[in-house]
């Protein structure tokens, strides 16, 4: 099972082939900003074998700042429309637990909650058992409130992973998986924009 | 790669339109079209992350339909073209990331293309090749400026210095009760009303510092001063005459702007195009000054006019007919562009 992977649900961008949980290759980028300039490059650094297609392709759904989500997604639908290859999302936020996992960040017992910066003081997060899987959430809420709640329920809270494609990869291949719709959370804002004048 | 009819795969995604369009060569196959309009409406105006959510969901099926309406698969494509500004960056992102995917996904080069540019390319798929040099007039709810086009290059004569023309449309449509977008409802208003009844002003019509720039922000505060004016006299208000009067307005400052352009730089051609360039005064006006003028006017059919697919399409295929050079895989989508930068 060879499944390429992208998240672009925070400000790491990242992309990666993974045949059967093991990591072909892959390339990531770090800036708030710039995903859909650093995807394209990303992409080639890859040095994908365009006439021996993945059998699935992975995207990270967020939750995470909806522009650069939206830059993952659109990627990963456009490639699966390309390669007439099928593509599944999976939420960011289990692709942060798989690696807090990976990286034993919490103790192998412990009922763990996984956040990612969602800009206004507040937080993506979710709650895991032990082994990953998604027990509460994903939510958004202010990073004070997220705070307490860890120290009322004496919870460990990581907060400073960000999701991996091969993380994605990994979410995938065991099964959890979702629509490629992004995980918006909030509601679009209502705000008429300033026209773009030239 | 030069290719003489080049399968081209536009994509358009810098307001609120989802548009892909498929053309071969100069030859328009497919333009389809995936609006959020409606869900603006209840703003006055298009709201980003609306337009941009809009996009993503929309992208997938236009690309389909825009290959089945063409009869076309994606292994067909030579190139892949996208808008890459000036717009709504959260929108032409959604844009750029589909497009650079397809590119590379089916190893196909890729254009990122200047959106105004376009605009006038797109007058090649129903009259065949520009003729150059040419002026391009430019008027929607977000642009309104003056291009010229000569051997290939595009420059900037003139812009509004505030709002765009479409926008004073919605502008003086609201202060009218009319809903947006409101330049389709102030030309269906205007067509029972005097252009004549009230004289509202033309804004920079001699100033030779500004020939070619337009201004439209005192027109909606003179419409509404002449409204509150009628109320306080206790005159009723005919939105007809309104309408019409405000259309003459525009029309007369957009049409002698463009002529006094064409003569100014020897460009016996003018090209309108942009969501304005529906408006069936404008187009009647530009008519007539231009046939008095001797100047050739070119009008793309109103689906052509407003923001779509095919017209990046258009213009990605005229690069690469030219031999331009594709985009490098990690350009931006960007909210500034002038129209000089065609290509990225
Ligand atoms: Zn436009």
């Amino acid at each position: 099972m060879k499944i390429l992977a992208i998240d672009t649900s925070t400000e790491l961008t990242s992309i990666a082939l993974v045949d059967s949980g093991t990591v072909i290759s892959m390339a990531s980028h770090t800036d708030a900003r710039g995903h859909v300039e650093a995807i394209g490059a990303l992409f080639t650094e890859l040095e994908l074998d365009l006439s021996s297609l993945p059998d699935l392709i992975a995207c990270g759904v967020g939750p995470g700042p909806y522009t650069g989500l939206r830059v993952g997604i659109a990627f990963a639908q456009g490639l699966s429309a390309a390669w007439s290859v099928p593509v599944v999302g999976v939420c960011s936020l289990d692709a942060v637990a798989n690696a807090i996992i990976r990286q034993e960040l919490v103790s192998p017992s412990d009922e763990f909650i996984a956040a990612t910066d969602a800009r206004r003081k507040e937080y993506y997060w979710a709650k895991f058992d032990s082994g990953g899987k998604r027990l509460f959430g994903p939510n958004v809420g202010l990073t004070e409130v997220v705070r307490e709640l860890v120290l009322e329920s004496r919870i460990s809270l990581v907060a400073d992973v960000l999701p991996h494609a091969i993380d994605v990869a990994a979410c995938a291949l065991r099964g959890d998986q979702l629509d490629v719709t992004p995980m918006y959370l909030r509601e679009a804002d209502a705000q008429p924009s300033v026209r773009v004048q030239l | 790669m030069r290719i003489n009819e080049p399968l081209v795969l536009g994509i358009e995604t810098s307001c609120d339109e989802t548009g892909v369009g498929i053309v071969r060569g100069r030859e328009l196959l497919s333009n389809a079209l995936a609006s959020s309009v409606e869900l603006h409406a209840r703003f006055g105006g298009v709201v980003p992350e609306v337009a941009s959510r809009a996009h993503l969901e929309a992208m997938l099926p236009t690309i389909e339909l825009a290959c089945s309406q063409a009869g076309v698969s994606l292994s067909d494509i030579d190139a892949i073209a996208v808008t890459a500004g000036p717009g709504l960056v959260g929108a032409l992102i959604v844009g750029v990331a589909s497009a650079k995917a397809l590119a590379l996904g089916l190893g196909k080069p890729i254009y990122g293309v200047n959106h105004l540019a376009a605009h006038v390319m797109v007058d090649e798929l129903e009259h065949g090749p520009l003729p150059e040099p040419v002026i391009g007039l430019l008027v929607s709810g977000g642009h309104s400026s003056l291009i010229k086009v000569v051997n290939g290059d595009f420059t900037s004569l003139g812009q509004t210095l505030d709002d765009a023309a479409g926008e004073a449309f919605d502008k003086v449509a609201r202060l009218l009760g009319l809903p947006f977008p409101g330049g389709p409802m102030i030309d269906q208003a205007a067509q029972n009303g005097d252009p004549n009844a009230i004289d509202f002003p033309r804004a920079l019509r001699t100033d030779p510092a500004h020939a070619f720039n337009f201004s439209f922000s005192g027109l909606k505060t003179a419409v509404a001063r002449w409204v509150k004016e009628q109320q306080r006299l206790g005159n009723a208000i005919s939105v007809p005459d309104v309408a019409a009067s405000v259309q003459e307005a525009i029309a007369d400052i957009l049409t002698s702007k463009a002529i006094s352009a064409a003569v100014d730089q020897n460009a016996p051609h003018l090209v309108i195009a942009g969501g304005v360039a529906a408006n069936s005064r404008l187009r009647a006006l530009a008519a007539e000054r231009c046939a008095l003028a001797g100047i050739e006017l070119r009008v793309p059919s109103p689906a052509l006019c407003t923001d779509n697919g095919a017209m990046v399409a258009a213009l990605g295929s005229h690069l690469l007919r030219a031999g331009a050079a594709p985009s490098p895989v990690d350009f931006p989508a960007t909210s500034t562009l002038a129209v000089s930068e065609v290509l990225f």
